[in-house]
């Protein structure tokens, strides 16, 4: 199937041709990620959706991290990012148990709802 | 704009799905035919995946799909993961996040979302319906990817090339395990003329070009490695090198696969295989450098999460006694603003 159809995608491929992807591709992804992370955490009222924003960022940060790894054929990045593994677990089981806490004692998940907080 | 108001109605929803799903067939048919000549394509594929999958989850106006398009996103990324050769991270990324913070965040939403009445048939809190200083927050969302991505154009550039670095560096970043059996092996001590024998690595490493790929130094059995040596510096001489299978040993045979590179300082690199036995694997790596190199970090790592359990044990078990009416009133969700 390959052989008879791969002669007929070269015109395609030629079109949109496909550079060589480099580091700097990869941290474009992790930049935008990151920056999927902040709008969704600075748009969104729901905090259970806000916390899912915090973890697209460490996404986006794993990303760069493991990037730069490769890079520079060092494991520290992978290490890193284990580390961050471990730091949005905490967060993750820290900030439901809140996220749940509050939800009962307002009925609400909107974040505004806390807005006395500001004080 | 794609962030969520109330009222506004989807009904090309399951066009935008059956459309979804041709072009992500059509991507998975390109990438069958065209995926080993062109390794940059699955990069493609799976950057588009994880942020688009990134952009439904702060646009979907309901949480549950939002966590799951979490999901997706986070297998995208595991795929872009094992792109960059971190294989046990890819699975270490879809294990804890997919599988167990995920859940943990699948469980507390079915935990706090209001339950869908009879009469309407889907309820929409208005904290999800509408979005908070869209426009605003966008801006400044886009600000930063701005300057982001404006410093990495500056940036990026600017860092040493992996091609520039010596073979000490080389050496310098050996897998200990490779290290080791350098060292028992004798070669660690190379003159300027001496060779450097690199991996060629994977082929669909795609950032570095053949010389730079280096992954480890060539760890063959001495003798065979010895024999390469002389004839890749006979080679590099130009001198009539013997390609005959008889005069080389197996070994050395076996690893000469292309041409010595001859670098501007003297020094002689071949490509040649590892052998399988010596190759460090991605997981005894990441392990070697986890436990050796950062000991003090991987018990804190351990302590902060016995703390953050027993923090989250202690938030939510304490109890809030409501009153029978604002238990009913926070039922239903109309909890006053008084009250607070």
């Amino acid at each position: 199937m390959s052989a008879t159809l791969g002669p007929l995608l070269d015109p395609v491929l030629a079109i949109a041709p496909l550079a060589d992807v480099t580091l700097y591709h990869y941290l474009v992804v992790s930049a935008a990620m990151f920056s999927l992370g902040i709008i969704g955490f600075l748009t969104r009222r729901n905090m259970i959706v806000m916390f899912l924003c915090t973890e697209l960022m460490f996404q986006g940060a794993g990303l760069a991290l493991i990037a730069f790894g490769r890079y520079w054929m060092d494991h520290t990045g992978e290490v890193f990012v284990i580390f961050v593994l471990t730091i949005a677990a905490a967060e993750a089981a820290l900030a439901l148990a809140l996220v749940v806490l509050l939800y009962r004692k307002k009925g609400s998940l909107d974040a505004e709802a806390w807005a006395q907080l500001r004080g | 704009m794609a962030l969520p108001r109330r009222g506004r109605v989807n009904p090309q929803v399951l066009g935008a799905l059956i459309a979804a799903a041709g072009v992500g067939g059509l991507i998975a048919a390109l990438a069958f035919i065209a995926g080993p000549a062109r390794p940059g394509l699955f990069f493609y594929i799976f950057a588009f995946v994880a942020l688009g999958a990134a952009l439904r989850v702060i646009t979907h106006p309901r949480p549950i799909y939002s966590a799951l398009y979490f999901i997706l996103s986070i297998l995208a990324s595991a795929g872009l993961f094992l792109l960059l050769d971190a294989e046990f991270m890819t699975f270490a990324l879809i294990i804890i996040y997919a599988g167990a913070i995920l859940i943990t965040y699948l469980f507390v939403i079915m935990l706090a979302t209001t339950a869908p009445s009879d009469e309407a048939y889907e309820v929409l809190d208005d904290y999800d319906a509408v979005a908070r200083e869209p426009i605003v927050s966008t801006f400044a969302g886009f600000l930063v990817l701005a300057i982001l991505t404006g410093w990495l154009s500056v940036g990026v550039p600017q860092l040493p090339k992996p091609a520039e670095r010596s073979g000490d560096a080389a050496l310098a970043s050996l897998p200990l395990k490779v290290q080791q059996a350098f060292e028992n092996a004798g070669l660690l001590d190379y003159t300027e003329d001496s060779l450097v024998a690199f991996v060629p690595g994977e082929e669909a490493g795609s950032w570095y070009d053949a010389e730079t790929r280096q992954a480890q130094l060539l760890l063959a059995d001495p003798a065979g490695f010895r024999e390469l040596l002389r004839h890749a510096r006979a080679k590099a001489r130009g001198e009539a090198v013997s390609e005959d299978a008889e005069a080389l040993p197996p070994v050395a045979l076996a690893l000469i696969q292309n041409d010595p590179i001859t670098r501007a300082d003297g020094s002689v690199v071949v490509m040649a295989a590892f052998p399988d036995s010596l190759r460090a694997r991605n997981i005894e790596s990441v392990g070697l450098e986890l436990v050796g190199g950062h000991p003090l970090a991987l018990e804190m790592a351990g302590v902060i999460l016995l703390l953050a359990m027993l923090g989250a044990v202690v938030l939510a078990r304490k109890r809030i006694d409501l009153e029978q009416a604002e238990k009913l009133a926070a039922a239903t969700g109309t909890l006053g603003e008084g009250h607070a």
